[in-house]
């Protein structure tokens, strides 16, 4: 009997000993996407605007249902949009102050909760199983290949629905005031032209320059073409004798794609749907590196960011991300630099430069109708000019719309860097949004360091093309 | 004289060369474990500038770090969270572990081998394998129970109660208990409960400190199954504030450090509580990490 009421005693230690120490308090319901069994909001226009003659125009009462068209009888009024994204620190600080104002103040009653869910890849690892359990959010974040694996497991909507509705969709001034590049990026030709991701704010692939000791080495102007880059690249290299003071090559593939496009090439075929590696820009934009890397003008830099070695004067030149603009800010600051340094865009064989953009997209899964038009005035609202100025300064990203720039003046001359940046993003271009782009990625940064490591040019990229192509067919048969 | 000779003949059995190359080899791994957490403190104490340069030391130790991390990552909520959930698996972990390796180990039922090679096959799954097929169930569960699992303890916690490497670890040293001490609790009248509870369980506290310590790690390091069952900080655990020191165009490396060295305290004072029983308990159940 003891040995049993022992038993019966850790049995019930075991059950009860948590849930006790678990007494906080109950966890906010997280609203997720509304149940496929809410109201059928398709009744109410005929219940509260029955003597409305049907108009493609907004009904006067705010935010009611549209009576005609593809999202006719779709009522976003009263919904809640949970939007998971990856933003950390000032960013989600913002966001925390800004959303309250946005769910108290706008028409159609959304609310809108913003939750952090950590990195891509931990965002990409929640879809997946959320699109198998059917736990949703109205909104997430996630690069282009990632909307094509969605897509495939039928987990998004077509914003195209959106974005061209008469009633709640885009004006053509306001599709015209969106720089081309950013808002074609999201469209699919793999999925039948499908709008699958709407940008909420880029960043630019750049070269950062220090123009203080390129006008000590007698280049009083930055570089534009590769000829010019190269000369720049040597005459510092030559000015540091140790290998370093040139140019750190930087082998990820939106680089790759980056030196293809300024050399009047893409990595993406013509009608979007498998890749080219082997082109003549990309063959002449590795060739340019090569003899660069081949001359000592260039090295591989391999512990880290190179900014605190583009600070210490280790390179003259280095390749990146625009979001990490405020870090070489802090580098230079850090060593005491005062130097003169800035971003200029990847020098170009084409008459224009032509800019490698990037950045994560918003997308809306598929949920409810309802649930989705809420989740497109959100992404409205966020990319409206007004809120994507305060968005821009807060994070330090590219707006998405030309006409915000003009409500940044201030911060323009303030980061002239960014200014500098901002200025590329007209000549924007895009890499490839196909589903199989993340392990193509891999394998162009083997097959550039292939090509460093003195493979043929020519075989490696066509055996890069080769195997993106076939990495693609295997995952979009 | 007579008496030293011993001494002489023992000190110069000590300055084998072999004890010398053993002593050597051991340093050297020694530091070789000791460096990441010397470099971890080291890297805790300076500014950004020098986190992400090439600097070995702080020139003035940044203490504030500390306090930065602590606060930016909201590092109270997390803690309060890690503790709870560890306890309530270490918690399960011993009760069903225990029962389930007692049974594996002690009591012969049909097909114990085959289900026990089964259980010890899940231990060749790789973690994401499962996360899908888990998250399906937990969502399931809540869906139909009192509470909700997703972003809430159960989902956190019920899914790591019964370890298949816990239940081997056990298993393992129940088994080279003596046939003579179950054979002794049947004469006194015992049953397998009595004999579980008086007999297996007061020998095996190495093995259940091992246990307990596996566990506590496991629950404490997670990071990729708690974030995606949660979907607010209110049950997230202490890993997740080290995220937030991660954004697209870097890291804060200095505060990342500051935090993981907040983070592993608790993991090395359960280690010091329990580093006699759970040597004890890996030298007896012939497991090596």
């Amino acid at each position: 009997m003891k040995a049993r009421t022992l038993l019966a005693f850790v049995i019930i230690l075991a059950l009860v000993v948590p849930m006790v120490v678990a007494c906080k308090p109950e966890p906010t319901p997280t609203p997720t996407a509304a149940p496929p069994t809410a109201v059928p909001s398709t009744e109410e226009p005929a219940t509260e605007a029955p003597t409305e003659a049907p108009t493609a125009e907004p009904t006067p009462e705010p935010c009611a249902p549209a009576t005609e068209g593809p999202l006719a009888g779709v009522d976003p009024r009263g919904q809640t949009v949970v939007w998971w994204h990856q933003h950390t620190g000032g960013r989600q600080e913002w966001l925390d102050q800004v959303i309250p104002e946005f769910n108290a103040t706008n028409e159609c009653g959304i609310t809108l909760v913003a939750e952090y869910q950590g990195g891509y890849n931990d965002i990409r690892d929640k879809m997946n199983a959320g699109i198998a359990s059917g736990e949703l959010p109205g909104l997430v974040v996630g690069y282009q290949n990632d909307q094509a694996f969605y897509a495939l497991a039928g987990g998004l909507a077509d914003i195209n629905l959106y974005i061209d509705d008469p009633v709640w969709g885009l004006t053509p001034e306001e599709k015209a005031d969106f720089y081309p590049a950013f808002l074609e990026q999201g469209v699919h030709p793999a999925f039948g032209g499908a709008r699958l991701g709407f940008p909420p704010n880029r960043s630019v692939e750049v070269i950062f320059y220090n123009n203080t000791w390129g006008e000590e080495l007698g280049f009083p102007n930055p570089p534009t073409t590769p000829e010019e880059f190269r000369e720049i690249a040597c005459a510092a290299a030559a000015a540091n004798g140790d290998g370093t003071g040139g140019f750190i090559l930087r082998d990820d593939a939106s680089a790759v794609a980056a030196w293809t496009f300024a050399f009047g090439g893409n990595v993406l075929t013509e009608d979007g749907m498998g890749y080219v590696y082997n082109g003549q820009a990309t063959i002449d934009a590795m060739t340019f590196l090569k003899q660069l890397y081949d001359d000592g003008c260039a090295y591989f830099y391999t512990e880290g960011y190179p900014n605190p070695e583009f600070a210490a004067r280790r390179a003259i030149f280095t390749m990146g991300s625009s979001s990490g603009i405020p870090y070489y800010q802090s580098d230079m600051e850090a060593v005491g630099s005062t130097d003169t340094w800035s971003v200029i865009p990847v020098p170009h064989t084409t008459p224009e430069p032509v800019q490698n953009i990037y950045g994560g997209d918003v997308m809306i899964p598929a949920t409810t109708p309802e649930t989705q038009l809420a989740a497109w005035l959100v992404i409205k609202w966020f990319t409206s000019p007004q809120v994507q100025a305060e968005w821009c300064r807060v994070s330090g990203y590219f707006p998405t719309r030309a006409s915000t720039t003009e409500l940044l003046t201030d911060y323009l001359d303030e980061n002239p860097q960014w200014a500098q940046a901002v200025a590329l993003l007209p000549y924007g271009t895009y890499e490839p949004q196909l589903i199989s782009y993340q392990s193509v990625r891999d394998a162009v940064t083997q097959a550039f360091n292939a090509i460093m490591q003195g493979a043929d040019i020519q075989a490696t990229l066509d055996a890069l093309t080769e195997q993106a192509n076939e990495l693609q067919a295997e995952l979009m048969p | 004289m007579a008496k030293q000779a011993p001494v002489s003949r023992r000190n110069r059995r000590l300055i084998r060369p072999w004890v010398v190359f053993s002593y050597v080899i051991l340093s050297a791994g020694t530091i070789v474990a000791i460096l990441p957490f010397l470099f971890m403190i080291s890297t805790s104490l300076m500014t950004l500038g020098e986190a992400t340069g090439h600097t070995l030391l702080p020139r003035v130790p940044q203490w504030n770090n500390y306090v930065e991390a602590w606060k930016n990552a909201n590092f109270s909520e997390f803690f309060v969270n890690s503790v709870i959930l560890a306890v309530i698996t270490v918690v399960g972990q011993v009760v069903f572990c225990t029962l389930a390796a007692y049974a594996f180990a002690c009591i012969e039922f049909p097909a114990k081998n085959l289900l026990f090679t089964l259980l010890l096959a899940t231990l060749m799954l790789p973690e994401s394998v499962v996360w899908v097929p888990n998250f399906i169930t937990v969502t399931w569960l809540g869906r139909i129970g009192p509470i909700p699992w997703v972003n809430n303890w159960p989902a956190l916690t019920v899914p790591f109660m019964a370890s298949a490497f816990s239940i081997f670890l056990l298993r393992q040293f129940f088994s080279q208990i003596p046939q003579d001490l179950w054979d002794a609790a049947r004469i006194d009248g015992a049953g397998h409960i009595r004999y579980l509870f008086q007999v297996v369980l007061p020998l095996s506290r190495a093995a259940l400190m091992t246990l307990v310590i596996f566990a506590f790690v496991g629950s404490w390091n997670a990071l990729a199954w708690p974030m995606l069952v949660t979907n607010s900080p209110e049950w997230r655990p202490i890993s997740a504030g080290l995220m937030s020191f991660l954004d697209e165009a870097g890291a804060h490396v200095h505060l990342q450090m500051a935090g993981s060295v907040i983070t592993i305290l608790p993991i090395l004072l359960v280690y010091f509580i329990t580093q006699k029983q759970f040597t004890e308990g890996i030298a007896f159940t012939g497991l090596k990490g």
